[in-house]
């Protein structure tokens, strides 16, 4: 019998039922669809009390904790599958026992086609959403501050800021010299380094009132310039500089080297370097 | 060409062709390296038995059905974690499957008029506390319970798994259909042994699409968790337990296949011979599943049969063949065997550490029960639930071992409440009462009750139900069972 002769042998019912059948199974697949995609996401790592001391931006890795992330860890499923890779490490010092840490991870992601959602261990990966990563049994809690890291990674470039601080100790002056660097410490790459220090008398003026007068005292206080060369990077079009600092003309420079800290600089020129 | 053509259309009007049929198909699931693969593989299956088979549709979907039982590969899945959304929890995946896409192909066809005179069949005691089992369940799972997506989910798996018994049933109460069931067996157990050989020799998955299915896909695959770590073989069930439930199910009702074998022709007396090596390395892969439970099924199937041949005085194999060919078969098996039995040592070893350990799997089994028999004093005639009794109890059981009661019978106790398990409980009773006339003629018969047994018995010792495709086998051959002995009597 050909195949013409046994497909006659279908009745009307039987076809209805098997496309009743087809129809049921694609519009399950279809209408549940979902689309594994690999995404890549950058995470600001605060937020979990490891230790509980309290600080007003979030809390931060403690050492023992962000000494241990490193770039090639993975999360793997239950199944055995590689479900996150960090593909890029940013840890820097913040002045005391703590790191500031930011992971780009490459995620399996599901997208749920109707609502448009991706999704990462059955929870969404908004920007802004918090997310829980086990790298290597290394448990790791963040929130997303990009859910769309370009490939290839940000655009970056060097500048050379010259910034002012006033009206430190004395001591403090001979400590800050060139040559001080500012390290990303997962890679050890210099983010930052002091080019020249200058020292100037201050242009602020200090007011001594006595009983009968008020007199200016004027170069008592010094200024310390510094000229840093900093690596900066460029995410939604503003330049970043160690994760949050965002370098503009009278804006902030904290500096956390190997050897000082230094706060409270204020940023007097940005110049672009080739 | 006309020759070529009536031999093989004579070839395949020969009921052994399904034997090689049924091979070919469970090996081409190894092809499979996605869900499109895998799923053309059972459409080619279907479209065989429809055009060169010359199956008309029902029987066609009914073949695909079977082929498609062992294996839980999905088309789409869903996870499920209790507590919700919270990953420390338990969770469990369902997931649309083939076989549930040819049960649902199988009942809106039975109500065809072609196909209604297939429901003509006897219907007895067990059927109807089936039936009694499957409504209290529904009353109880639409009516009463909370996190309804998981009872539903759960419910689906019920009615596909009752579904399953009657459409054996039906379609085994049919004349001489009976070699549709042996050729099954012969292959899956043929299939089954050689994945397990293959992952016993390499310690380790062979690396096949159909060895990950949602639930159980470590890529890795399983070791124990306590004493010497050991790779755990799990064939294509994809978890150790589960498919040492699944060769407990097969190896007996294969070995009634075995003493079924006429003997009276020579060539087929060196069949005899391959079956016995085959049931050697049958028990080999199961014994490589490590899983402790089956050594209680492994004992039950020797003494069952033991006392059956002797009972029955059945001769396995005549005096006429030479002492030295007997002597080189038993060699063989004792050789096959030797892999496994340091592998076993070290297994047994950890046997002491099943009672003192406070958080091994005896104390958390007993733990799990104790909570399930708290749950059931709540709601005895509703239960909590299908698949809500991990929410109920996810703070107060063991943070590293939570899951539903290791009991198959419990888990039914605690989300269906007592009046539906009591009911399961009979009907499973009626089902399994020997018929030791039938026995005697028919030892297949013999040995599918058996294979039903070891099922009772890895029930009480694991969750045989929600995750788990043998309790779709179960219900089969159960059905299968059932209409043999209506037939008989």
């Amino acid at each position: 019998m050909t195949i013409l002769g046994r497909l006659k042998t279908i009745s009307y019912a039987e076809i209805f039922v098997i496309l009743v059948v087809v129809f049921l199974t694609v519009f399950m697949v279809k209408f549940f669809g979902r689309k594994k995609e690999f995404k890549t996401i950058r995470v600001e790592v605060i937020r979990n009390n490891w230790t509980e001391n309290y600080d007003p931006y979030g809390y931060r890795a403690p050492f023992w904790l962000s000494d241990k992330v490193k770039v090639g860890q993975t999360e793997k499923s239950k199944s055995g599958k590689i479900i996150a890779t960090l593909t890029d490490l940013e840890n820097y010092e913040r002045g005391s026992e703590e790191a500031e840490l930011y992971l780009t991870v490459k995620i399996e992601t599901l997208l749920n086609k109707r609502t448009g959602v991706y999704t990462f261990k059955d929870k969404p990966i908004n920007l802004g959403s918090s997310i829980e990563l086990n790298l290597d049994n290394i448990s790791i809690v963040g929130q997303i501050v990009d859910n769309n890291v370009p490939e290839g990674g940000y655009p970056a470039k060097y500048l050379m800021v010259t910034a002012k601080g006033r009206n430190f100790e004395s001591w403090l002056y001979t400590k800050v010299v060139p040559g001080l660097k500012v390290y990303n410490r997962a890679t050890n790459e210099v983010v930052a380094e002091v080019v020249d220090v200058k020292l100037e008398n201050s242009t602020l003026q200090q007011i001594k009132y006595s009983s009968s007068y008020l007199q200016a005292i004027v170069g008592k206080d010094k200024d310390l310039l510094v000229y840093v060369k900093v690596k900066v990077y460029q995410m939604d079009g503003r330049w970043y500089f160690m994760g949050h600092q965002n370098i503009k003309i009278a804006g902030s420079l904290y500096l956390y080297t190997n050897e000082l800290n230094l706060y409270g600089f204020e940023i007097e020129d940005i110049k672009e370097l080739p | 060409m006309d020759l070529k053509l009536k031999t093989l259309k004579s070839y395949l009007n020969n009921k052994k062709s399904y034997l090689l049929f049924f091979l070919l198909f469970f090996f081409s699931t190894l092809l499979a390296i996605d869900v499109k693969s895998y799923i053309l593989i059972f459409l080619l299956f279907f479209l065989t038995c429809f055009f060169v088979f010359k199956k008309d549709i029902f029987e066609s979907t009914f073949l695909t059905l079977l082929i498609s039982l062992p294996f839980e590969n999905t088309l789409r899945e869903w996870s499920f974690y209790s507590p919700l959304n919270n990953p420390d929890g338990y969770s469990f995946v369902f997931g649309v499957t083939i076989k549930i896409i040819m049960s649902t192909t199988l009942l809106l066809l039975i109500i065809l008029p072609k196909y209604r005179k297939l429901l003509n069949i006897k219907c007895s005691k067990n059927y109807l506390l089936l039936l009694i089992f499957f409504a209290l369940a529904s009353i109880g799972s639409i009516f009463f319970q909370k996190h309804l997506d998981f009872v539903f989910v759960g419910y689906v798996r019920l009615l596909i798994s009752i579904w399953l018994f009657f459409i054996a049933s039906i379609y085994f109460s049919q004349k001489n259909k009976n070699y549709i069931f042996k050729y099954y067996i012969v292959s899956l157990i043929i299939f089954s042994t050689f994945v397990g050989l293959c992952q016993f020799v390499k310690q380790k998955p062979i690396g096949k699409f159909i060895e990950l299915t949602p639930m159980f896909s470590l890529e890795d695959g399983y070791s124990t968790t306590d004493g010497e770590k050991q790779y755990r073989v799990s064939g294509f069930i994809s978890h150790p337990v589960y498919f040492g439930s699944f060769m407990s199910i097969l190896i007996p009702i294969f070995f009634g296949i075995f003493l079924k074998t006429n003997i009276k022709n020579k060539s087929v007396l060196y069949l005899k011979y391959v079956y016995l090596i085959l049931i050697a390395l049958s028990v080999l892969v199961l014994l490589a599943a490590l899983s402790r439970s089956t050594w209680i099924n492994i004992l039950i199937i020797i003494s069952f049969f033991y006392f059956y041949i002797k009972k029955n005085k059945l001769v396995i194999f005549p005096n006429k063949i030479s002492e030295k060919f007997k002597k080189i078969i038993f060699l063989f098996l004792i050789i096959a065997l030797i892999p496994i039995i340091s592998v076993l040592m070290i297994r047994i070893k950890s046997i002491p550490d099943l009672i003192t350990n406070k958080d091994g799997s005896v104390s958390s089994r007993l733990t799990l029960a104790k909570k399930s028999f708290e749950l059931m004093s709540v709601r005895p005639l509703t239960g909590v639930g299908l698949n809500n009794f991990t929410f109920e109890t996810y703070k107060e059981v063991s943070s590293t071992f939570v899951a539903p009661p290791h009991n198959t019978f419990l888990i039914f106790l605690t989300e269906l409440g007592i009046p539906a398990t009591l009911i399961f409980i009979f009907f499973i009773f009626f089902s399994l009462s020997p018929k030791t006339n039938i026995f005697k003629e028919e030892p297949i018969i013999f040995g599918v009750w058996v294979a039903l047994i070891t099922f009772i018995i890895s029930a009480q010792f694991h969750p045989l139900f929600n995750i788990d495709p043998t309790f779709d086998i179960f219900m089969f051959i159960l059905g299968y069972f059932s209409i043999c002995r209506q037939s008989k009597t």
